[in-house]
């Protein structure tokens, strides 16, 4: 996935979907976090937005509360399901 | 979660740009090229069917913006007929060689939404009376003016448009 400045946006091109997309800088900054430390859960990509933004971290949870499922559906994540041990 | 690939920003910090003590919404916009919009109307294309029937009142509804044209009735025949000269020059941009001059008409049946023939020079477009339905221009997917109505098994496949698409029916 390739991720670039586009004046005051981002542009992203997939070649997983062929589609490119432009991003503000919070949803730019989240892919972000993810290319430099993959796997993280919500909460901690919370975390760090909220350190590198100054915001509360419960306040940017709020926001995103309902940003996941767009960044899902638009491709650009996905969804890491827990792996399950089985019970002895 | 997990980005699908490497999602590095290349070219700068995404996260360095975050205005200090805010953060607003994520936003994605999807960017599509045109050929996606002419993707879809070949799509639009692809889904036509039959025709709808002959427009009966006194004139087309305003909503309705089908490229068409005024049926008439020959009083001496009563048969009903279109006049080449009901259609508008840009609608003759592109023209089946078949299809009727300025200065010809056209035998309709208005039961089968179909002309009938070929077009003819007689009887005179000046003698004949507008009745109250209306018949659609059918064009084929070139764009080139092919007939009136539906074109049948036998006529030149075509479908009917409106000032800014092509029409599905079915």
């Amino acid at each position: 996935m390739l991720v670039e400045p586009l004046g005051p946006s981002w542009v992203c091109y997939s070649p997983a979907s062929g589609q490119t997309h432009l991003l503000n800088d919070e949803s730019a900054a989240v892919l972000e976090l993810l290319g430099l430390h993959d796997g993280m859960s919500p909460t901690m990509i919370c975390a760090a937005l909220a350190a590198d933004s100054g915001a509360a971290a419960s306040e940017i949870e709020q926001v995103m509360g309902a940003a996941w499922q767009l960044l899902v559906d638009t491709g650009l994540i996905r969804q890491s399901l827990p792996e399950i041990t089985p019970a002895s | 979660m997990s980005d699908k690939e490497q999602s590095l920003p290349a070219g700068g910090s995404a996260r360095r740009r975050l205005v200090r003590g805010a953060f607003g919404v994520p936003a994605v916009l999807t960017v599509a090229s045109g050929s996606v919009a002419a993707a879809s109307n070949m799509n639009c294309i692809a889904k036509s069917g039959t025709f709808p029937p002959v427009y009966q009142g006194a004139n087309p509804p305003t909503t309705d913006t089908f490229i068409r044209i005024r049926v008439y009735n020959d009083p001496a025949s009563n048969l009903r007929y279109v006049r080449g000269q009901d259609v508008a020059a840009p609608y003759r941009v592109n023209v089946d060689p078949g299809f009727m001059t300025a200065s010809q008409v056209w035998r309709f049946n208005v039961n089968q939404n179909q002309t009938v023939g070929s077009p003819s020079n007689t009887p005179a477009a000046s003698t004949l009376v507008a009745v109250n339905r209306w018949a659609a221009l059918r064009f084929d997917t070139n764009g080139v003016l092919v007939g009136v109505g539906d074109g049948g098994s036998g006529g030149p496949a075509g479908y009917a448009v409106t000032g800014s698409c092509w029409n599905s029916f079915g």
